[in-house]
């Protein structure tokens, strides 16, 4: 099977180079059934690729010990789903499933677009094209998951802390993210290299942009999910390299989606929204290459491998083609009107795209710093957190509030007075909101407090806006019926503002405590008394050996009546891995989080050291996601009204 | 639809560009960076290093007992000088003689007083069976 697995990589190979290649000179000769035959070869390269996939799969759940591939990341205790996940478990699984969301995207795109787009599709073709025979030459030549090995008895097997069901989701989510970008982009360079340059390659992809932008958003938030539940550090995000690279495109994309709105609406922001879209495109393929390589110290120990060589050189020269075309075609892309004045709706728009921009290059700079010093010193120099949470609280705190001021700021000019009062309500409320925290003692945290008073700011705008247009219509959903994407776009902003209050609860105004307890003895954290009663030891065996998960039971009085059984530490052949337990007080919308960090001595005396963390507010990230799940799906959903709206604006505007 | 001769656009840009490298300088100008080194260049580096290596050999001690949790590292890939490590605080999931790690801390007395510990996170993406 591992031969037909090879064979189907090298004619998803031989496909996408045929789509580059002929699908070039048939787009520059226009030869339409050239073009036509280009087209198919990279809807087959899907096939193909999903039949190397397949096979795979099969023998990823049938623990096929040949496969090298399947030997090193899988083992026969290993149940069916986590064996399936050990897909994208390794290096050469992970690019196999980027081949084939690459390959689907772009058959799907299009197909989707053929008659719409004809002239652009033309020119998407090769690029996309281009890209999967990058893909799949790493596949054939560099890192084939088709390697045999003489049969092994049993595989290397999934570290305990890896067979979640975040694990599950976690990675395909984000590859569904970075490969997803690739269509905008490729959409982008068809519309400067045929010429088309105006909105409709912006409407052909926005779908593709915000699904793409919703998956590595809701991916990366899964992974925050895993941390805090998983890894047992009271944490969820810890700046490290590898989860700013998958931060970074998305950012960039965020700012891609807001200006894109200025483009269809102003014809601004030309030059600027395909700055973007290369921008985010290529920030994917950079992650990668700084995620493979080991250039840079993460606690996310990928091996090093040769992949990373190959991916930096992609990432020059996908940079360099793309600002040669947005240099080419400049005149091409010059915006129909200027931006009239400082205090407009579209002016919301540039300082938003311009501190997300901003933000993402400080990171940026954080990621490539200790790589320039290693040059200059001889080692690195790293920014550490701090760093990075003056940044995210300058440029930050400034988006929240824009995110208030934007939707209510008039289009083309606004007057001062007139943009006061419409905001008085905000005001208002974030000011009262302001004092009551710093009465209530919530003052302690200077950048909690103002992130709590502009994040009541940003929540009343969303209400006055739903306010006035459910008067307007009557009806709630009608109105969100009515402009899906903008409604979707405010649920989204909800879900942001409720993501930045539980991020500054859960790391700004957070207490730990920790303690070695004997049995029978308490500990007292912000209100709760938490008495350590002992161990229990509980053995489970499999075929790779036994495991002994370590359980300290713990109850808890004060605010929260209970018994805490599942912090514990299950140590296995394959490592230690600790199970935090964690107690959500909904009155109080906080987490009790407790770490059985060690234990000593023996027999029924045996201390724990035990780690006590009260988290506030930490439970709003995860609903704030399902939240901003939901409005991406608004935004999506398909609107004829507004479409029908936007063809009659384009076309228009091409007569 | 309106047009204007003059944009404040590239006002709003060019004002944005130099508000971000004003904050760099300041920031630059408070804050300092860590470095980051290998136990092969850490000699010659005084206060605070981040130090990332490979524990060999046994480890002792408690990690939450006064004399602190005792082990050695030395570097990922090649042989280097070994550097006694002393560290206080948590330990965290798959810490083992044999892995690679990542110490925050200071070179005191030729041993090296590690306040923070992270092990590398157990990674699916392994090098070899």
């Amino acid at each position: 099977m591992a031969e037909l697995g090879r064979a189907a990589l090298i004619v998803s190979f031989v496909l996408a180079l045929y789509a580059f290649v002929v699908g070039s000179v048939a787009a520059r000769s226009k030869r339409r059934r050239l073009a036509d035959s280009a087209r198919n070869a990279l809807i087959f390269a899907f096939f193909s690729t999903l039949i190397a996939a397949a096979i795979l799969a099969r023998a990823l759940v049938q623990h096929n010990f040949t496969f090298q591939y399947v030997a090193q990341h899988t083992s026969r205790d290993l149940s069916t789903v986590y064996s399936l996940t050990a897909f994208w478990g390794g290096e050469e699984g992970s690019l196999l499933l980027w081949l084939l969301v690459l390959t689907g995207y772009a058959a799907l795109a299009v197909t989707l677009n053929r008659r719409l787009l004809r002239d652009v599709v033309t020119w998407v073709v090769p690029v996309m094209g281009g890209i999967a025979t990058f893909f799949s030459f790493m596949l054939v030549a560099v890192a084939s998951p088709f390697v045999t090995i003489p049969r092994v008895v049993d595989g290397a097997g999934l570290v305990p802390s890896l067979q979640n069901p975040y694990m599950v989701a976690h990675p395909p989510l984000l590859y569904l993210g970075y490969v997803g970008l690739s269509v905008p982009f490729a959409f982008a360079a068809g519309a400067m290299l045929s010429g088309q340059t105006d909105e409709r390659w912006i409407v052909a992809t926005r779908r593709w942009t915000l699904a793409a932008w919703t998956f590595l958003g809701f991916g990366q938030l899964l992974g925050a999910h895993w941390a805090y539940l998983e890894v047992g550090w009271g944490g969820y995000y810890s700046w490290d390299p590898v989860e700013i690279a998958a931060l970074m495109p998305w950012l960039v994309a965020t700012a891609f989606l807001h200006s894109v709105m200025i483009q269809e609406r102003k014809g601004m922001l030309r030059v600027w929204n395909m700055v973007l879209v290369a921008f985010a495109f290529n920030l994917s393929l950079f992650g990668t290459f700084l995620t493979r390589s080991g250039v840079v110290n993460s606690i996310h120990s990928f091996a090093k491998s040769s992949i990373g060589a190959w991916f930096l050189g992609m990432v020059v020269v996908s940079s360099l083609f793309s600002t040669a075309l947005i240099i080419w075609r400049l005149p091409l892309l010059r915006a129909r009107t200027k931006l009239e004045s400082a205090l407009s709706r579209e002016a919301a728009f540039l300082y938003n795209n311009l501190l997300f921009v901003a933000l993402c290059l400080t990171l940026l700079w954080g990621e490539v710093f200790p790589i320039l010093t290693q040059y200059v010193d001889g080692y690195q120099r790293t920014m550490g957190r701090p760093y990075f949470d003056f940044f995210l609280r300058i440029f930050g705190l400034p988006l929240l509030l824009l995110m208030g001021i934007g939707p209510l700021v008039a289009w083309r000019r606004a007057s001062g007075r007139a943009l006061l009062r419409t905001l008085r309500w905000p005001l208002g409320a974030s000011i009262i909101a302001g004092i009551a925290l710093v009465s209530i003692g919530d003052g302690s945290s200077r950048p909690g407090l103002i992130a709590y008073t502009f994040s009541v700011f940003a929540l009343t705008a969303i209400v006055v806006e739903l306010v006035r247009g459910t008067r307007a219509t009557g009806s709630l959903f009608e109105l969100i019926g009515r402009n899906r994407r903008r409604y979707g776009g405010y649920i989204v902003h909800a879900a942001i503002v409720l993501f930045v209050i539980g991020v500054v609860g859960s790391s700004d105004y957070s207490t730990t405590r920790e303690r070695q307890l004997a049995p029978g003895h308490s500990m007292t954290v912000d209100g709760y008394t938490v008495t350590y009663e002992g161990l229990s030891h509980s053995l489970s065996n499999t075929v790779s050996g036994s495991s002994v998960t370590t359980t300290a039971k713990l109850a808890v009085t004060g605010r929260m009546h209970l018994k805490m059984g599942t912090s514990s530490i299950d140590s296995s052949a394959l490592g230690i891995s600790r199970m935090v337990g964690v107690r959500t007080d909904w009155w109080r919308a906080e987490d009790l989080y407790a770490i059985l960090d060690s234990v000593q001595g023996k027999g029924p005396t045996q201390t724990a050291f035990i780690i006590i963390e009260v988290e506030p507010l930490v439970n709003l990230i995860w609903i704030a996601g399902f939240i901003f799940l939901g409005g991406s799906l608004v935004a999506m959903w398909p609107d004829a009204r507004e479409q029908r709206k936007l063809a009659t604006r384009l076309s228009l505007a091409r007569a | 639809m309106a047009r204007s001769t003059r944009s404040p656009a590239r006002l709003i840009v060019a004002l944005s560009v130099a508000g971000v490298l004003a904050v760099f300088l300041v920031y630059t100008a408070l804050t300092g960076t860590t470095p980051a080194l290998q136990p092969s260049n850490l000699v010659g580096h005084p206060g605070t290093v981040s130090l990332t290596g490979k524990v060999v050999g046994q480890v002792t001690g408690d990690a939450h007992n006064p004399t602190g949790l005792h082990f050695e590292l030395h570097n990922i890939q090649g042989k280097s000088p070994i550097v006694p490590i002393i560290y206080h605080g948590s330990v965290p999931d798959l810490f083992e003689s044999g892995r690679d790690v990542n110490v925050t801390g200071e070179l005191v007395g030729g041993s090296f007083v590690a306040t923070a510990l992270t092990t590398k996170c157990p990674s699916k993406y392994t090098a070899q069976v």
